[in-house]
């Protein structure tokens, strides 16, 4: 049971850790990424796409629609990155449009690509076992039985996030458009460059993510991720732009939602016959709830979502 | 470049005017979001299906309906749109991004059920402006609670108007699956409203047959007028507009910002939450279906607010041009296209209109460079 619980919790995390990461690489730059719904149901189409043209499809299969998926991702973030960066439009304004274009206009690209409004696929990506670390105790049984080669993105994933925002020069200069545009212009960085570096990372890291939360959770595409694009622009405010504490969150609102879906097969939350509803609620109060509690100064990058002008015409 | 745009309002007359300009822009932007969306039909229908479906589009499905239930249906669609468009431009005025409408739609929708159903049987032909005040309650209420956590918790407002929105969600469907009166058990929706609970037709079923249309258009075109006179006569107006032009600078003029925000938020809700009311308890036999999904026309709220540039009187024409789209979105159907092809159309709207003023930029020029010669 507990292991049923880690490898649900898992499916809902590691979507929403990916998708908040590819939301920090645009944050970190100082360009809202408030689109990453938008995102995610991109790389989501086009993945399920690939995967609805494939028969008994293998692992192969699967890394190839997902970088289908994190391509599409790149795409359709590149209005937003254009019109944020290079045409100093309304950050929110853009995003907006994208989460509300894209469900409807793959819907329509769905219904005239396969004459269906949902793309069904085969899953035949589940992992059973994951030799020899399997057999671990515990750890074998929780992370490496029933699994998706995906699982493993997570951790690389906000790793590599790590690595490039503490350890190397681009993360440096990201982290510096997004405080202080001005005075790293100043010194010589290229912020339009390095901001649009920043978002294109972002949408291919959220279309990739799109796939991920769309695998191991249905059979088909529906034009839905379920609301899971907005809950990673609150996990990245909830983590407060902070990989690792991205980390935390995601498990956190993973944890939730899993006992809001799988609440019925533990004896003691029957028992108390709390409506459904009430546990699907739970994720959003606590967050309300929790940012009540914690009064501390934000971390939010300085410049985010300002227009940044860098003089002259 | 300052002195270039003296110039060319002189010589340009009206045509440089401010609303022209800003008019002019919105066009533009339409023009564009009708452009993809006929090259997106030619790409996935062919031309000879693209060509008759976008006219059908263009011309509200008149054609396909008759001009009075295709009238009457763009008026009825209006309804919601209008008021969540209302809240959304009125908090932006204020300089806030309300998020939260699809969460407060609910919220009215919710109330008005609940009084339609609960307070027929006491109140008669009344119990329709019970709804509508119990809507317009619970919607205030929450955006007030949505308004204090931003203003004087200091709290991200779109992750605040996110969460608000699915809290919304999931205790509107706990407290209608609570109650018998609302919902029987194992169904999906709600259970219809008495005819008491319905607003007044004032005979314009008579006038627009074959359509919903009712006094919800009319209340909601009258609260858009009343949103007019709070930012243009009131204290409070001049308040909430002072906060959203500079929040820094009204603070100093002694300004209480986080109250304006606050004030601001609950008078957006009201808005949104009316648009619930007026929507459900609109039409006969009206249902409220249960799920995971937020309704959409919080969401529309957003485009109808941008088109009309956050004016409280623009927005009502910028509610019907919208809804008069998404009424030839309903005639799509037969063209075996799918009626999202309108929301293809209004988001890419909605895009253009996120750099407005660079559009505005390039018209002042274009007038500037056609008026030259006569400055």
């Amino acid at each position: 049971m507990l292991y049923f619980i880690v490898q649900q919790t898992l499916i809902c995390a590691i979507p929403l850790l990916i998708v908040a990461t590819a939301g920090i690489f645009s944050e970190k730059g100082g360009i809202l990424n408030f689109s990453l719904e938008g995102i995610m149901l991109a790389g989501a189409f086009v993945g399920t796409y690939y995967l609805h043209g494939t028969e008994n499809g293998t692992q192969g299969d699967y890394l190839l629609a997902l970088l289908l998926a994190g391509v599409a991702g790149t795409v359709i973030i590149l209005p937003h990155a254009i019109s944020s960066i290079s045409l100093k439009g309304d950050q929110i304004i853009s995003g907006m449009a994208i989460n509300l274009l894209v469900p409807a206009a793959t819907v329509i690209i769905a219904r005239a690509l396969i004459g269906r409004l949902q793309i069904a696929f085969t899953n035949t990506y589940m992992i059973r076992e994951v030799p020899a670390f399997s057999h671990i105790p515990i750890i074998g049984d929780m992370f490496f039985k029933n699994t998706y080669i995906s699982n493993l993105l997570g951790p690389i994933i906000i790793l590599a996030a790590v690595f490039v925002f503490n350890k190397t020069r681009f993360g440096a200069h990201l982290k510096a458009c997004g405080e202080n545009p001005q005075a790293a212009a100043s010194t010589g960085i290229n912020v339009t460059k390095i901001r649009y570096i920043g978002v294109l990372v972002s949408g291919f890291i959220g279309g990739v993510g799109g796939l991920i939360f769309i695998v191991p959770n249905a059979t088909e595409y529906a034009s839905t991720v379920a609301g899971y694009g907005y809950l990673a622009v609150a996990v990245v405010i909830f983590g407060q732009w902070n990989p690792l504490r991205i980390l935390f969150a995601a498990v956190f609102f993973g944890f939730m939602k899993t006992l809001a879906n799988i609440y019925t097969i533990i004896p003691i939350l029957v028992y108390l016959e709390i409506s459904t509803n009430l546990y699907k609620m739970i994720p959003y109060l606590a967050t309300i709830i929790l940012l009540f509690v914690i009064t501390k100064r934000s971390a939010q990058p300085r410049a985010l979502g300002v227009i940044y002008d860098a003089g002259g015409n | 470049m300052k002195k270039k745009e003296n110039r060319a309002v002189k010589a340009g007359g009206i045509w440089a005017s401010p609303f022209m300009t800003t008019f002019i822009a919105k066009i533009v932007t339409i023009i564009i979001g009708l452009m993809i969306g006929l090259i997106l039909l030619l790409f996935t229908s062919g031309t000879e299906v693209a060509i008759p479906a976008f006219k059908t589009i263009i011309t509200g499905s008149f054609g396909l309906v008759g001009f009075r239930t295709g009238m009457g249906r763009m008026l009825y669609y209006a309804v919601p749109i209008l008021m969540t468009g209302l809240s959304v431009g009125f908090a932006l005025r204020t300089g806030v991004f309300n998020i939260g409408a699809p969460g407060q739609f609910l919220m009215g929708l919710y109330a008005g059920l609940f009084a339609g159903i609960h307070f027929a049987p006491a109140l008669g032909g009344a119990t329709w402006v019970a709804a509508i005040i119990a809507g317009a309650l619970a919607g205030g209420v929450w955006g007030l609670i949505q308004g204090m956590l931003q203003a004087y918790k200091k709290m991200n407002a779109i992750i605040c108007g996110i969460m608000m929105n699915y809290v919304a969600l999931y205790l509107v469907n706990m407290l209608i699956r609570a109650d018998r009166a609302l919902y029987f058990g194992g169904r999906s929706y709600t259970n219809s409203l008495p005819g008491d609970a319905l607003l007044p037709r004032l005979g314009m079923n008579n006038i627009f047959t074959g359509s919903a249309a009712n006094s919800g258009i009319i209340i909601g075109i009258a609260v858009c007028v009343a949103a007019y006179f709070i930012l243009k006569k009131t204290t409070l107006g001049y308040e909430l507009k002072a906060t959203g032009l500079n929040r820094e600078a009204a603070r100093y003029a002694g300004i209480k910002v986080e109250r304006v925000v606050a004030v601001s938020m609950m008078i957006s809700g009201v808005f949104a939450a009316l648009g619930g009311v007026l929507y459900h308890n609109g039409a006969m036999g009206q249902k409220y279906t249960l799920g995971d999904a937020l309704r959409p026309e919080g969401f529309t709220g957003i485009p109808v607010a941008l088109l009309g540039s956050n004016h409280p009187i623009a927005i009502i024409f910028s509610a019907l041009f919208i809804s008069y789209l998404q009424v030839g979105g309903l005639g799509m159907q037969s063209f075996g296209i799918e009626s999202e092809i309108v929301t293809v159309i209004t988001s890419i709207t909605i895009f253009f209109c996120s750099f407005n003023v660079l559009f505005q930029k390039l018209y002042i020029r274009l007038i500037d460079k056609l008026f030259e010669g006569r400055a």
